[in-house]
């Protein structure tokens, strides 16, 4: 079987990552850096078209069937904000950093078997972290790679027990018998919640689902999502928040599609509660685009389910964030600092009119608005959710997806309705940088 | 001829889209062009009055269904009130002709755009369009009030939106659970019928405004600049009116019947208390906001009185109300224009200053007070004979309400109109030739619909009569 097409994403994305490193070594400057992902994305929907859809195994590792095929493109394309040729420039490392992240992202999304998906998380991970690392001379960068590095350290740590334990009971990494356990007692295989599956396995699983719900972002896990996003400059936040959000999903849909989330939804309603109502006194905008994240997740778990996935919301969701962080980014060359607080969005309307008409756009579209893109993920989720019959769930659902339209508005009061302050507050910037280390003290607590 | 719905909801929102980014440089061809878009609406919703087949009223027509859904359709309960939008958008932008000084393109794209999502959810033959349609009109009227709004505009469009979403997100929860229900098979039983009755109740109440969730309505009234109150008080609470018509009747009849006690106490509340609070304003535009929470609890004691003479006279008045109310806001901000006060004390013997405007405003304030030969006396008369069928303590409610309408109605004509010439005041001067066509135009309607209610009354009853049976086959089940 010709398996170069099959890997051909991977093995590029290698590739391009040795080749990067060598050019650096020898300070050479790096010409396909602005083209590369996209080119990417538009191979692998060449290779999509050639080849079809079939599942392929190679091995016992690797599996490509079409839900990951989707996955890996969109992740592929919104890889494409991540990279910045400026700062590809002064630290042409961050782009070894971006592809070899992508490439552990790829294969977690395309494992099958445990042992990959380790791999594949951690080669994710760790890249990420150096990326924002490299800000040396930011505290709140420092302090949100280190977070991210401790607490992604003990997450693969409570994974790997959790994998262990699984390995305990059924002496193989392989999904196949992860997803299969009822077999091992050959009992009906329609599972409320593991109640048939012997202790071991159970134990081993909770402790896999949250580790996994750490990347996610949902609950109990959540308190390293607006430190970190505050730390990064906008491109990786925009990177993590997408990118590495829906390969998470993606590993979620892969190993529990056999279970009925039925237990996550207790944490699914407290991140839509916790996140949401924590968005709102948020002024750092990255913050609140965390915390907004972190109630978007709850949503998307709530669509979990044996058999579906709410793919429809997480690329409603995944499209108008990546509206919302190119044009933050964009609106970053005419200062030449950093969007941090919502009020520096202050009269956007009469300075960028398009852009704020996008960013609006975008904006109501998260809150979802109908006929924008998350109303109808919403719609697939609140199906399932009545399908469950889980109407009051639905309802309050639905209810605290009013508190977000709230702090939506509030950001399109600030671009429409305030007057433009960005004159006074150039002044106060510049003093503000030499001072840097001890405004970060002052941070808000959610 | 499916195309023409489609073209109503598609002129205005393309018409809107490209006043929207113009540059406002030259103001008066912005006006002009905006307001040609808003007339041709009007001419393609007269070409679907004319198209229109009376003898199917309660039938749907002029469906649009792409790829055989159908999505867009025209009965004879919504053909008045897109012709209503129809009406009061030119008129409503004729009343802003020269109140608005900033961002006048933004205004009146805005306004336009509106005008295109309002007709498009009374068009909708279809809950999901129909939903879309009712939260998308949010975003337009969030930024009308917040940008050209009164002093605390901010807070009252905030408010007007997340009270008003809260409302309707339950409404997405009883539409995806009635979807659930058809691709289950599953037939609509009591206890079904109840879970959809209490998500839609939230969603159309809100809107209406019933009783206890009115308090958006005074705040965003007052706040909105006059051709937004007019389009607000006009057409957008009816929507909440027609959504329960249209969807909740029909879809949960015993349920609505079951409650009906519920509803009508609220509704007369409403009417009681809405007119109490109008009697205590000194705020002109407050007065006229709490008069239509009066109205529309009128409307509602109709449409939960379960007879077919409170439905259909409910339906009348909301058309009527349209009218009116419109009239009446746009009464309040032409004065509010010249002296920039919305104070009654303010005000003494204007009268003597602009005569057209006191004429005008005296047949509106008939019209409100339910005056025979006004259209106003038309919804109230059948909605009293309606309530009075049910049980004759309903009907007093409507009858005090009738008073105090005349008291506070009166009371703010007297004010204003009779007496001295308020020392204070600055030189009024008289109507404008925009202005007068407004007035003129309200006045009109009030007295046609007045005088010749069966004009709009033969074609909405055959509607009614359809969603009636629904409530009658409860009744008759129950009284067995």
């Amino acid at each position: 079987m010709n398996i170069l097409p099959f890997y051909l994403i991977e093995i590029i994305l290698a590739v391009t990552a040795l080749i990067s490193v060598g050019l650096i070594a020898f300070r050479k400057p790096l010409p396909f850096v602005r083209w590369f992902f996209p080119l990417l994305a538009l191979i692998m929907i060449a290779l999509f078209l050639l080849q079809g859809s079939s599942l392929w195994i190679f091995g016992n590792f690797v599996s490509k069937t079409l839900f990951k095929h989707m996955c890996i493109f969109i992740i592929l394309s919104t890889s494409a904000i991540a990279v910045c040729r400026r700062q590809c420039r002064e630290n042409p490392e961050s782009f070894v950093f971006i592809v070899l992240s992508v490439l552990g992202l790829v294969t977690m999304v395309s494992a099958r078997h445990f042992l990959t998906l380790y791999v594949g998380i951690e080669l994710a991970t760790f890249p990420v972290l150096a990326w924002i690392a490299l800000r040396r001379e930011n505290e709140l960068a420092l302090e949100g790679a280190l977070k991210l590095f401790v607490l992604s350290a003990v997450a693969s740590g409570i994974f790997l027990f959790g994998v262990a334990l699984h390995y305990c009971q059924t002496g193989s990494l392989d999904y196949y018998f992860f997803l299969n356990l009822h077999e091992a007692n050959f009992i009906s295989p329609i599972r409320p919640f593991l109640n048939d599956v012997p202790l071991i396995s159970r134990i081993g699983f909770s402790l896999i689902l949250v580790s996994l719900l750490f990347k996610v972002g949902l609950v109990p896990f959540h308190f390293w999502l607006p430190d970190v996003y505050q730390g990064s400059t906008m491109r990786q936040v925009a990177f993590m928040s997408t990118a590495m959000k829906i390969a998470a999903f993606a590993v979620l849909a892969n190993i529990f599609r056999e279970f009925q989330m039925i237990n996550i939804t207790t944490l699914a309603l407290l991140s839509i509660v916790f996140g949401f109502v924590g968005a709102l006194y948020q002024s750092n905008i990255k913050r609140l685009l965390a915390h907004s994240g972190i109630g978007h997740a709850g949503f998307i778990v709530l669509g979990i389910d044996a058999n579906f996935f709410a793919f429809g919301y997480l690329i409603g969701y995944v499209f108008s964030l990546m509206i919302v962080w190119q044009v933050l980014i964009s609106l970053r060359r005419e200062s030449d600092y950093e969007i941090e607080l919502c009020s520096d969005l202050k009269g956007l309307g009469k300075r960028h009119p398009y852009t704020a008409a996008f960013l609006t756009l975008a904006l109501l579209s998260m809150m979802g608005m109908p006929p924008l893109p998350v109303f109808w993920g919403k719609l697939i989720v609140l199906g399932l959710l009545v399908s469950k019959q889980m109407i009051w769930l639905a309802g309050l659902c639905m209810l605290m997806s009013v508190v977000a339209a709230y702090y939506t508005l509030r950001l399109i009061y600030y671009m429409y309705f305030c007057e433009d302050e960005k004159s006074l507050q150039q002044e106060d910037r510049s003093t503000k940088v030499k001072i840097g280390n001890l405004k970060s003290k002052k941070r808000e607590f959610t | 001829m499916a195309v023409i719905p489609f073209l109503l909801i598609l002129i205005p929102l393309l018409g809107g889209a490209a006043v929207l980014f113009r540059s406002s440089d030259n103001a008066d061809k912005v006006k002009k062009i905006s307001l040609g878009v808003a007339l041709a609406t009007l001419a393609v919703a007269g070409l679907m009055m004319g198209l229109f087949d009376y003898s199917k009223s309660n039938f749907m027509q002029m469906q649009w269904e792409p790829f055989k859904l159908p999505m867009l359709g025209v009965d004879g309960l919504s053909l008045f009130f897109v012709l209503l939008t129809a009406v009061l958008v030119p008129l409503g932008m004729l009343a802003s002709w020269s109140g608005i000084q900033q961002s006048i393109n933004r205004y009146y794209g805005l306004f336009l755009i509106l005008e295109s999502l309002i007709i498009g959810s009374f068009l909708a033959a279809n809950l999901v369009v129909f939903y879309i349609f009712f939260e998308a009109v949010l975003v337009p009227m969030f930024f009308l009030i917040g940008i050209w709004g009164g002093k605390e505009r901010i807070a009252a469009t905030f408010k007007f939106f997340l009270y008003t979403m809260a409302g309707s997100v339950l409404l997405m929860v009883g539409m995806v659970f009635l979807y659930y229900l058809i691709m289950t098979k599953q037939s609509l039983s009591e206890d079904h019928q109840h879970t959809v009755f209490w998500c839609f109740l939230l969603a159309f109440a809100v809107k209406v405004p019933m009783w206890p969730v009115h308090t958006w309505l005074p705040a965003a009234h007052v706040q909105a600049p006059t051709g937004v109150s007019m389009i607000l008080a006009g057409v957008l609470l009816k929507m909440g009116g027609y959504g329960f018509i249209r969807f909740m009747l029909p879809i949960a009849p015993i349920a609505c019947y079951e409650w009906r006690w519920l509803l009508m106490g609220l509704s007369s509340v409403a009417i009681v208390y809405g007119s109490l609070v109008a009697l205590a304003q000194t705020n002109m535009k407050r007065l006229v906001a709490y008069s239509s929470i009066a109205h529309m609890g009128v409307v509602t004691l109709g449409i939960f009185s379960a007879t077919l003479i409170g439905l259909t006279g409910a339906v009348f008045h909301m058309i009527s109300h349209g009218v009116v109310s419109a009239g009446l806001f746009f009464v309040v901000g032409v004065l509010y224009q010249r002296t920039k006060s919305l104070d009654i004390a303010d005000y003494g013997g204007v009268a003597k200053a602009m005569p057209l405007l006191a004429v005008g405003f005296l047949f509106l304030t008939c019209a409100g007070m339910g005056m025979p030969g006004t259209s106003g006396f038309v919804g109230e008369l059948m909605t009293l004979i309606g309530t009075y069928k049910v049980h004759p303590i309903w009907a007093a409610t409507i009858a005090i309400g009738l008073i105090l309408s005349a008291i506070y109605g009166l009371r703010l004509y007297g004010n204003t109109m009779f007496g001295p010439l308020n020392k204070n005041l600055p030189t009024m001067p008289k109507l404008e030739g925009v202005e007068k066509v407004v007035l003129v135009t309200l006045v009109g309607l009030t007295l046609l619909l007045g005088l010749y209610p069966n004009c709009v009354l033969k074609t909405v009853e055959k509607s009614t009569i359809k969603t009636h049976r629904w409530v009658q086959s409860v009744k008759q089940a129950r009284s067995e």
